[in-house]
């Protein structure tokens, strides 16, 4: 089998007593677009500037394509950066700072020339070659930074949170196309963001982050439906936990029914509507059980008033199948 | 009247009170009579024409070489004590911080004083004038240059140098091509801050000049100890129009006006 | 560095040293002494320099706090499309040497000057009166030359003020004057403190506008270390003058530290 294309083997930093990444161990497939997922703080941000060599671990050691790199700086590694503030070169035209890096290669201009525009093209700037950044929108530099780091073809394509300056709805376009754009040119990618949304969207896998270890590893699909820990429960989506004979149970709000008879069901307790949040596309239903444990029922909104009211005893159930052994 | 109205009023006064000075030395270098009338008496150009006798167009140029000089060789030594002390935490660095600001601490008079002494008592008395005036001035201006140098580094966009290094630019490349065009405006305004300084010092010059070998300010103090002359006024409209002269055209090339608040503090 | 250590650490060292030698015929000896300090402590004259010298340089920073502050609000709350050239204005005598613009105060003050004229002709007075010197004219000169600096600090921090805490305050019922005087100037002390501090500290080393406003009856410590060193050639005495001016100002710096005013930082 041949070499991963990145692969991190018991990668450590410490500052002072801190360990803001410990003992992470990560291989990233060819061609894979892999995410760490997890909130501020929890070192994916540190990881990413290690592989790049922004500064070095404390220990363990990064292979890019089974090379060693340690000792190697950035500029030796053969790799793509867009950063969360897009750090484009203020003083350059959008088109000098995609060639920035083929420039520093030391390619020929009529080469320099042409990539350049075909990079462009495929973020779909062209025609706006010449303006610099501070006349281009939050969106565009966003563009000129990701066809900045893909022109140069690098071995491994890192985005630091690329999306998080974006508005809402530009965030959502730009998840789609960056990940459309991947697939098509087969670019490595590792990809760092807290939103639990982009991750699920845009990867082939996950590695969910806390306290700066990996918690767990896998497809979107296995991280929403099976997670590993707790934390990787209540990070990604929501959930309901309860206690249940020694054992801690974990239901998806989406999958919890609720009804005022009595279910014939596996999991099944008498609760007490706090009060409904009406969302456009579904309700809300907040619950209080006894021993003073709350519920959370997400339902799709069919039109019409809530089916229970505030104030309403119900029974609150969930099939084998949604109920998740923590 | 309204309070904004009557801040207003004490605003015209205090502008008044700033400018006044300057424009009533102006106008009197035009009186037709050698006394300081004012409102001016006739029109008359007489004293500018002495002003532009050797005995004050020598001190000029010998106030223009000197700043010009002083504000290119302070400027290259604050390029690397900037980039020392913005980028890098080491032993010593507030020692060196303090060094490098103390001479904005310590009064210009004293220090003029202390390398009066020291040129006369390491026999070095054949270096006073040009060559003293020159450390001097390199001295009391560099904290100027060493701050605006490190100021517009601090406000450098963050990342541009990791992304630089991301694309393949070495550290040298990276300086090059990416930080020295961003620090730019910031490396001209503290040039142009230590020129402006040199030329309008006269605490640490009154100590350092020697017969021919005279700093513009000095050379008007001492003359003012013979009263008044309009060609005085000529000569302070002269050296005051240079400075601004500089300062206007860099103003139009670069922005000055964004380092003038990291100015401020100087104490 | 080396440049620093040579030419700025190693002079002040040797004044502090010399400030302990006696002097004798304008010669160093190499005798330890406290006599150049007693000398100076004891007689009247150097007494009333030093008084001088802080009377001045406080009165300076109060004036320059005075005309000031009512500048640098002016200038950070107006909306006025000049208001770009009206700072520039301001800063503008930064550029002149404070030679240049005392001379200013030299025509208007002296006795056949601009303000005897004026007042003559207006009949106010019916002879030539004597403004300078004075330290009445050395306040104002050293006032006018330091002025913009005061008004860049206090700028400074009035800048710092978030507008909407004005707004806030006037929505909770606040007048205009009293939100002036609960709101904004409390937040502007420190840059109050901070101009004033700078201004009594240039104001107290300021050599020009003494020797050009003031005379034999009204030194300060600036003007005297001159003429003990230029005339008098007595460097002991010179020196321990230097040394308690450099005293005195890092008495100031120490104070405007503990007020909490922005130290310079690199």
């Amino acid at each position: 089998m041949s070499d991963p294309a990145l692969r991190l083997a018991g990668i450590e930093k410490r500052y002072g007593a801190t360990v803001a990444v410990d003992a992470v161990d990560l291989e990233v497939r060819e061609g894979e677009f892999l995410t760490l997922l997890g909130p501020s703080g929890c070192g994916k941000t540190t990881t990413l500037g290690l592989i790049a060599g922004f500064f070095a671990p404390s220990a363990g050691e990064i292979f890019l394509k089974g090379r060693p790199v340690a000792g190697l700086p950035p500029f030796k590694r053969d790799i793509g950066v867009v950063f969360q503030d897009y750090a484009l070169f203020p003083h350059m035209t959008a088109g000098e700072n995609v060639a920035f890096g083929l420039r520093m290669r030391g390619l020929p201009k009529e080469e320099i020339q042409t990539r350049v525009n075909e990079a462009l093209e495929l973020v779909q700037l062209r025609g706006l070659a010449h303006r610099r950044p501070l006349e281009l929108s939050g969106g565009q530099r966003q563009r000129v930074a990701l066809a900045r780091a893909l022109v140069i073809r690098p071995a491994v394509l890192l985005l630091d949170e690329p999306l998080s300056n974006l508005d809402l709805k530009l965030r959502e376009e730009m998840r789609v196309e960056i990940a459309g754009l991947q697939r098509r040119l087969g670019i490595t990618t590792v990809f760092v963001t807290h939103d639990q949304g982009e991750a699920l969207v845009m990867s082939d896998r996950i590695a969910v982050m806390n306290a700066g270890r990996i918690e767990q590893l896998g497809t979107p699909a296995d991280v929403y439906e099976r997670p590993a820990t707790p934390f990787v429960a209540q990070f990604i989506g929501r959930m309901n936990f309860f206690r249940a004979g020694g054992k801690t149970i974990a239901i998806r709000p989406e999958r919890a029914m609720l009804a005022r008879e009595k279910p014939d069901s596996a999991f099944a307790r008498q609760a007490t509507v706090r009060h409904v949040l009406y969302l456009g596309a579904t309700l809300e239903y907040h619950l209080e059980l006894e021993n003073a444990e709350r519920g959370l029922v997400e339902a799709p909104n069919h039109g019409g008033p809530p089916k229970f009211q505030a104030g309403e005893r119900v029974w609150f159930s969930a099939s084998p199948e949604s109920c998740l052994e923590m | 009247m309204s309070p904004w109205g009557a801040l207003r009023g004490v605003v015209i006064a205090v502008y008044v009170f700033m400018l006044g000075p300057i424009l009533i030395t102006a106008a009197v270098s035009f009186n037709q009579s050698n006394r300081s009338q004012f409102p001016p008496q006739g029109f008359s150009l007489q004293w500018w024409q002495r002003a532009m006798a050797p005995q004050w167009v020598d001190p000029l140029w010998f106030s223009l070489k000197l700043a010009s000089l002083t504000a290119v060789l302070s400027t290259l030594l604050a390029l690397p004590l900037a980039f020392a002390l913005a980028r890098y935490r080491f032993r010593g660095r507030e020692a060196m911080v303090a060094l490098t600001l103390g001479p904005l601490m310590l009064p210009a008079l004293v220090t003029g004083v202390g390398l009066l002494q020291l040129f006369q008592y390491a026999g070095l008395r054949d270096y006073i004038g040009f060559t003293a005036l020159l450390v001097g001035h390199i001295v009391i201006c560099l904290p100027f240059a060493v701050r605006t140098v490190a100021i517009s580094l601090h406000t450098l966009p963050p990342n541009v140098e990791l992304a630089a290094a991301s694309l393949g630019a070495s550290r040298a490349r990276t300086l090059w091509h990416v930080v020295f065009p961003l620090i730019k405006s910031g490396i001209i305004a503290g040039a142009v801050f230590a020129f402006v300084h040199s030329f309008t010092d006269v605490n640490l010059s009154i100590f350092l000049a020697r017969p021919g070998e005279v700093p513009i300010t000095v050379k008007i103090l001492g003359f003012l100890e013979f009263g008044f002359a309009p060609t005085l006024a000529a000569v302070s409209v002269i050296t005051l129009l240079l400075p601004l002269a500089l300062v206007a055209i860099v103003q139009r090339v670069t922005g000055l006006g964004d380092f003038i608040y990291g100015q401020r503090e100087r104490v | 560095m080396a440049l620093l250590l040579a030419f700025f650490v190693l002079p002040n060292a040797l004044l502090l040293s010399t400030s302990f030698l006696k002097s004798e015929a304008q010669q160093l000896t190499g005798e330890l002494t406290l006599e150049n300090y007693t000398f100076l402590f004891g007689r009247p004259i150097y007494q009333w320099a030093f008084l001088r010298t802080f009377i001045v340089g406080a009165a300076v920073g109060l004036c320059t706090v005075l005309l000031g502050f009512p500048l640098a609000y002016f200038l950070v709350r107006t909306t006025s499309p000049w208001k770009g050239v009206l700072i520039a204005v301001c800063l503008a005598p930064l550029l002149a040497s404070v030679v240049v613009r005392t001379y200013g105060w030299y025509i208007i003050l002296n006795r056949f000057g601009v303000a005897n004229d004026v007042l003559l002709s207006l009949g106010v007075i019916s002879e030539r009166i004597a403004f300078m010197p004075s330290t009445g004219a050395i306040i104002i000169g050293l006032t006018h030359a330091l002025l913009p600096y005061t008004v860049l600090t206090i700028m400074g921090s009035l800048n710092g003020i978030n507008p909407n805490l004005e707004q806030a305050a006037m929505s909770l019922g606040a007048s205009r004057t009293r939100t002036f005087f609960h709101v904004v100037l409390p937040l502007s002390l420190p840059g109050i403190a901070g101009g004033f501090i700078l201004a009594f500290s240039i104001a107290i080393s300021a050599y020009a506008t003494p020797a050009i406003l003031g005379g034999p009856a009204t030194q300060v410590m600036a003007t005297a270390i001159y003429g003990f060193i230029t005339q008098l050639l007595d460097w002991s005495i010179g020196a321990a003058l230097a040394v308690v001016l450099i005293v005195s100002s890092f008495l100031l710096l120490f104070a405007a530290a503990r007020l909490g005013a922005k130290q310079a930082a690199i």
